[in-house]
């Protein structure tokens, strides 16, 4: 089931748009005419790495020909193309299935979009857009036992232990469709690689139930094995003292790949991850970022239509997880692969999914995109100004507000609501500079989410207490 | 099936450039196998300085007792060569979570995790074996029909089953307690009651023990009964015990399997 | 820097280096060994009783063998005293074995943790003896239990107690096999100072000692084996090595099996020994980490 180009539906209309300054909502007027459409429930976002990489795009060459590429294939397919950079034609989108937004500034590097018109719980839906993954109520406990600390309880272990209950995932519920590139976000412990394992069939959940590309995973059946990938950062598949290339042999014959196809796709993937000259090396040889590198390789070769992504970039330096952010996204989108990550840095997220799914002590905490976290969650916006000269304690006080001082700098927290109203009184006084209104960074705000989350509180915990 | 073989050529062959390319270790572990073998031999030796039989009238004299403990080094090193390195790793990779990167493979888990390590140095002992297997076979009065040049090979397949089976049950033990560092140790420990003939068992706590490893753990089964088709003329009796032991080595197949198959659905997967 | 041969000076040092390097140290060295053991309480229950599963084999053998034979005892050993004989040498070994030593020895050569001893005023000789002392304690409180549920259960085998002289002069080969397994394990592991891959000589070692400390047989066994020499057989060639002090000797002193002027040599060959590998340990040192610290470590 592959997701093309076309067989996104008839009406595809392709927009081609300059992010906005501070671009973290959608272009304007795309995003409330989706929402303007009943039967839409599109997810839309655009991540902060738009607007930054934007600036950076802006001297790329080649850029323009990218540009003229999507427009091309659009306009052969009988595509109707909106070239406006504001305004998006009500006429051409009002009949569209889906919608690409490509930035103009890098095309190649920033995130592409495709929102798709969702059909939510219609039996009509059409194969291409059932869902892939679908959870209701998965739940994982086990027993642990206690280690005795000291050595009296040691020898009272000898006899006696004492055991809790984790509830490593306590009902969860998800839906994923085809192509989706979904990020499970979460602090440790928090339950996502639990999750990642239940859906990967290496566990048997305690409750609930799942089927992903049809199959129920912990059954384990050798069809549904051939069709999905997991890949777990500091996990090693590979064969330690063989070079790469016979892993990917390996490869080949436990999946069952055609020769020639497999000759193709493993040259591809190696040329787009630039490690040919890696490939004949023993792999105990190399570094973490190179042997991820071709981790991702082998996991794609008998080209899966779901890839499970366990912290990948964990441990890696900053080129190293550019470079494979890249590549997942370049996958994603040529290929369709429905992808699942999960993180716990805000740098993968961001730069990868429109879609986040934040999991905290077992439980989903949030189900949406990234632009909706900041809608959402955030109270305030971040006032900076830069003032001629340090401020004086009176005019400190007169801006009322909790305000960070470094030297000529002021940072104050204002709450949305008053911002229209506020800043012109702000500004009025002499002596600004410059200003600048910005959202509360992303990684604050998830972290305030993880933070905020209700403790952990076994079950045994509840029901002792409940009994007292 | 064919893809089966085909995978186990690869696992060999790679396991094979490996031990040529650290080729001082390989011919140490020979050294080594050769070493401790050589040792026991000497004690049996000893041991015939003192009598010429061991058991009363049980017939293992010495040159029979050659072909047993002979025939035991070529089962125990097809063993060690082909399924214990990677029982051993098995530990490892439950510990580490390397059992999961199996488990997510559309391959039979127990064929990868039972097969996939081939340690040819082992193989030096069963080779040592064979040459001793005809010394003795040379020198012993009793010459063994030819029918037994089929059923022999044939026990020493199921000889190696049933050591096999023992250690897929002993691999389901270690999956499912997470970490069971003594699984190695108990391997030796248990084989340890095979290594002489089931006749030293006698006695009122040697009966039952007896039963016990034939019967329950047939262990007894796995050397005894090829050697003995080479030592003892073939009674009705001694029909009863081949077929025995072929049905015991299919039986002990099938429940292991069985056995390691239930163990993997409760896997529990080390922490993230 | 003296080379330490007066052996009373070296244990002087010794007693010296747990006073110093702190008797806190040592006993938190001993509680942790003890959690440690018990933190595996399942693997070490079984772990300990499955170690007289071989023994087990071994009575069966020898019933056996004494089945099929007139004699009434091989090499002054009745089928009773050989089972008495292995259990025995479970006690020595239990003493005399010393689990990871000389490996871990060499491997902290070669990764050169070896260095904080050079520097530090920690003898490391001393320091590895207080640990393995503390260990050892350990390990016998823990394992007295399991131990003397089998010796109980086995006392059929036994003759009766010897007299209290022989008692005397087996808990002192005891203790000197536990000083003899310690200070052979050490030089080789020393030898990591000279040669790289240590372990091929400490296979050769275990070899050796598996068939020549009395492990698998007891070694009067090997009087009817003459040498080329004549008037001596393997058995007086091997009463001279230190293997047997490992296993044989102190079963054979409680088994009444080495008795009068034969007791005091041997125990003035064991102690002998001692001495030598002693020396030998400190001479390894010394020599070793002079070379050692020529290369810049």
């Amino acid at each position: 089931m592959r997701q093309d180009f076309g067989s996104l539906g008839e009406n595809h209309a392709i927009q081609i748009h300059d992010p906005p300054t501070g671009g973290r909502h959608a272009p304007p007027g795309l995003g409330e005419h989706f929402r303007g459409i009943p039967a839409a429930i599109g997810r839309i976002g655009v991540g902060k790495q738009l607007s930054d990489v934007a600036e950076r795009g802006r001297s790329e060459e080649g850029i323009g020909d990218r540009v003229e590429e999507h427009v091309g294939i659009a306009v052969a397919q009988g595509l109707p193309v909106v070239g406006d950079r504001d305004a998006p034609d009500d006429e051409a989108l009002a009949g569209a299935e889906a919608v690409r937004v490509v930035s103009e500034a890098d095309p190649i590097h920033a995130p592409v979009f495709i929102y798709n018109r969702h059909m939510h719980n219609s039996g009509a839906s059409a194969d291409s857009s059932a869902p892939v993954i679908e959870v209701a109520g998965l739940a994982k406990e086990y027993r642990v036992f206690d280690k005795p600390e000291g050595l009296l309880a040691s020898v009272r272990g000898l006899f006696h232990r004492t055991s809790r209950l984790v509830e490593a995932l306590r009902g969860v519920d998800l839906r994923v469709n085809p192509g989706e590139f979904v990020a499970l976000l979460g602090p440790n412990g928090a339950g996502k690689t639990t999750f990642l394992k239940l859906l990967s069939g290496i566990i048997t959940p305690t409750r609930g139930t799942a089927t992903v590309l049809g199959h129920v995973p912990w059954l384990r059946a050798d069809e549904f094995r051939r069709r999905f990938a997991l890949v777990m950062g500091q996990k090693n598949q590979l064969w330690w003292d063989l070079p790469a290339a016979e892993s990917f042999r390996l490869h080949q014959e436990i999946y069952r790949i055609d020769p020639t196809r497999f000759a193709r796709t493993r040259d591809e993937l190696v040329d787009m991850l630039d490690v040919r000259r890696l490939v004949l090396q023993p792999v105990r040889e190399l570094s973490l970022g190179e042997r991820m590198k071709l981790e991702l390789v082998a996991a794609l070769l008998h080209e899966p239509e779901v890839l499970f992504l366990d912290e990948p970039t964990i441990g890696l330096d900053v080129v190293a997880q550019h470079t494979i952010h890249a590549f997942l996204r370049h996958v994603q989108s040529e290929r369709g692969t429905t992808v699942i990550l999960t993180t716990h840095y805000m740098k993968d997220v961001a730069a990868l999914c429109e879609r986040v799914v934040v999991i905290t002590h077992g439980d989903v905490l949030y189900d949406g995109s990234l632009a909706e976290i900041v809608d959402r969650f955030t109270t305030h916006k971040i006032v900076t100004l830069d003032l001629e000269e340090p401020p004086t304690p009176e005019r400190l006080a007169r801006f009322g507000f909790p305000c960070e001082v470094n030297g000529p700098q002021v940072v104050l927290r204002i709450e949305r609501q008053r911002i229209a109203d506020v800043l012109p009184e702000i500004l009025r006084g002499a002596g600004v500079r410059d200003v600048s209104v910005e959202d509360v960074p992303l990684e604050e705000i998830v972290a305030e989410l993880f933070r905020s989350a209700p403790p952990r509180r076994d079950r045994e915990a509840v029901l002792a207490e409940a009994r007292a | 099936m064919h893809r089966y073989l085909s995978i186990l050529g690869t696992f060999a062959r790679a396991c094979l450039v490996r031990d040529m390319t650290f080729r001082a270790n390989f011919l140490l572990e020979c050294l080594t196998s050769l070493g401790w073998m050589s040792m026991n031999l000497a004690f049996y030796l000893l041991v015939f300085q003192f009598t010429p039989e061991i058991g009363r009238g049980t017939g293992w004299t010495r040159e029979p007792f050659f072909a047993f403990v002979a025939t035991g080094l070529v089962i125990n090193s097809i063993v060690q060569a082909l399924f214990l390195p990677s029982a051993e790793e098995l530990t490892e990779m439950v510990r580490t979570g390397g059992l999961d990167t199996v488990l997510v493979k559309p391959l039979d888990a127990q064929f990868l995790l039972s097969m996939h390590r081939v340690d040819f140095s082992s193989f030096a002992n069963g080779i040592v074996g064979l040459v001793i297997l005809t010394v003795a076979l040379g020198r012993m009065d009793y010459t063994p029909p030819p029918v037994v040049w089929l059923i022999y090979p044939l026990l020493v397949v199921c000889g190696v089953a049933i050591l096999y089976s023992l250690m897929i049950m002993l691999a389901a033990a270690t999956i499912l307690m997470g970490r069971n560092q003594s699984l190695y140790d108990f391997w030796f420990y248990i084989i340890n009651f095979s290594r002489y003939p089931a006749e030293i068992y006698a006695g009122p706590w040697g009966g039952p023990l007896r039963a016990l490893c034939t019967f329950v753990i047939p262990i007894l089964l796995v050397i005894n009964v090829p050697a003995r088709t080479l030592a003892r003329p073939l009674t009705g009796a001694a029909w009863w015990a081949v077929a025995g032991t072929v049905v015991a080595a299919v039986a002990a197949v099938a429940v292991s399997r069985l056995v390691f198959q239930a163990a993997l659905t409760k896997y529990r997967s080390a922490s993230s | 820097m003296s080379v330490g041969l007066e052996p009373l000076g070296l244990f002087g040092r010794l007693a010296a280096g747990l006073r110093t390097s702190g008797l806190r140290t040592w006993w938190t060295m001993l509680v942790i060994s003890l959690e440690e053991r018990l933190v595996y309480r399942g693997d070490f229950i079984i772990g300990t009783l499955m170690r007289f599963l071989p023994i087990v084999t071994q009575v069966f053998l020898w019933t056996a063998v004494f089945a099929a034979t007139s004699r009434a005892d091989i090499a002054g050993y009745s089928r009773n005293d050989i089972i008495a004989y292995y259990l025995l040498t479970m006690v020595t070994r239990a003493f005399s074995s010393m689990p990871g030593l000389s490996s871990g020895i060499a491997r902290s050569i070669r990764d050169g943790s070896v260095k904080k001893y050079l520097v530090q005023p920690v003898d490391y000789v001393s320091f590895l003896f207080a640990a393995r002392v503390a260990h050892k304690l350990v390990y016998y409180a823990v394992a007295i239990i399991p131990f003397a549920a089998v010796f109980w259960f086995c006392r059929g085998y036994f003759p009766a107690w010897p007299p209290p002289a022989t008692i005397g002069a087996f808990a002192a080969s005891l203790g000197l096999s536990f000083l003899l397994g310690f200070f052979m394990e050490v030089t080789l592991g020393m030898l990591g100072f000279w040669i790289l891959e240590v372990s091929s000589i400490v296979f050769a070692y275990m070899l050796v000692q598996y068939l020549l400390s009395g492990h698998m047989f007891p070694i009067d066994m090997l009087a009817g084996i003459p040498t080329g020499l004549p008037g001596t057989s393997l058995a007086d060639v091997v009463s001279w090595l230190p293997f047997q002090f490992t296993a044989y000797f102190p079963a054979a002193v409680w088994l009444g099996k080495v008795q009068g002027p034969e007791l005091a040599r041997g125990l003035a060959v064991e102690a002998a020994w001692v001495v030598v590998m002693a020396v030998a340990c400190r001479l390894a040192w010394w020599r070793g980490t002079r070379r050692y610290a020529a290369y810049g470590g």
